[in-house]
């Protein structure tokens, strides 16, 4: 019994690890942010360099909203990078865990993989007149083998790039702060971000 | 308005007075016409109904005195910016004719440190007829 709790648990602990890790590369991260900048241009330059610079690329830009889709680690230092630099009106994280769907993708493609090795062994020895019924099932496992292949890669890349959006100039998400009106200006400009604001200029 | 110490001072702009520590506390002092006319109460609570519908959670209140004798309203906030917390002070006296607002805002534990010399110039404030 000893022996056993010996084998058991580096074993656990192996299986946690590697485990862990593995359900960590199969989450899908967004980020959003709503930033407030005075040169749009050089902020948009900032950013188009850091995605090329870290293997990611822009998939969409404006004069109001940037997306950039770099990998996790990168998406990680240019949140360092905006808190440093930038005055950041809100953020957003959306995490997405891919695992399970990946798991019963990968089950099914190895179902259909079986299935398609069967076919083709039915079809060697299959009669003539088979033959045309064989040949058509292998031509759909075919197409649904490559539909699996296809969605298993999407989510993995998905995984490995997190996407970035950047608003800039515009406020963020709370729907709360958007409701308070007062008729009175000079109350309109009290609070943190008008005292900054002010002083930048 | 007497700078707190460790500040330094911006020239004015028209009634506007503004200052900065090193460590970015915003000190911003002027005065807004009392128009429509409204007590201190009054304003003490449009103002604290306006910061709270923004996000501004009220961690302090009191009420001062400036260097005329007259009697004011205190009150701190927290609030999240830039992914940090900040404290923004506010600090009002009014009169018939105006109302004179006091603001400072910085970081959380940049401005815990600032507190005593800003409330010490708060105290100081005077107002010139």
């Amino acid at each position: 019994m000893k022996n056993f709790k010996f084998i058991l648990i580096p074993y656990i602990l192996v299986t946690l690890f590697f485990g862990t890790s593995h359900a960590g590369d199969n989450v899908v991260l967004r980020y959003e942010y709503f930033l407030y900048i005075n040169n749009i241009n050089n902020f948009t330059d900032e950013v188009r360099t850091f995605a090329s610079k870290n293997r990611g690329y822009v998939k969409y830009f404006s004069r109001r909203k940037i997306v950039i889709r770099v990998p996790k680690d990168a998406a990680l230092d240019l949140r360092s990078i905006f808190k440093k630099k930038y005055y950041i009106n809100d953020v957003r994280i959306y995490r997405s865990d891919k695992s399970e769907l990946l798991v019963q993708l990968r089950t099914r493609l190895k179902v259909k993989e079986k299935l398609l090795s069967d076919l083709y062994k039915l079809f060697e020895t299959s009669k003539f007149h088979q033959t045309l019924d064989v040949e058509g099932e292998i031509g759909k496992v075919i197409i649904e083998i490559e539909r699996l292949k296809g969605k298993i890669s999407y989510y993995k890349d998905k995984a490995e790039l997190s996407e970035v959006r950047i608003n800039i100039n515009k406020r963020g998400l709370s729907k709360k702060t958007d409701r308070v009106y007062t008729r009175f200006k000079w109350i309109r400009g009290l609070g943190i971000p008008n005292i900054i604001g002010q002083f930048a200029n | 308005m007497k700078k707190p110490m460790g500040f330094a001072q911006y020239k004015m702009k028209g009634n506007l007075y503004r200052a900065i520590s090193s460590d970015g506390v915003h000190l911003r002092v002027y005065r807004v016409e009392n128009e429509p006319f409204g007590d201190s109460k009054m304003w003490k609570q449009s103002v604290d109904f306006y910061l709270k519908g923004k996000g501004y959670h009220r961690i302090k209140q009191t009420d001062v005195e400036n260097g005329n004798g007259k009697k004011g309203d205190y009150s701190e906030y927290i609030y999240r910016f830039n992914g940090m917390n900040y404290i923004y002070s506010l600090t009002l006296y009014n009169d018939d004719k105006y109302i004179f607002v006091i603001e400072t805002g910085g970081v959380e534990s940049f401005f815990n440190n600032r507190r005593d010399s800003i409330l010490k110039a708060i105290r100081a404030f005077k107002i010139i007829e």
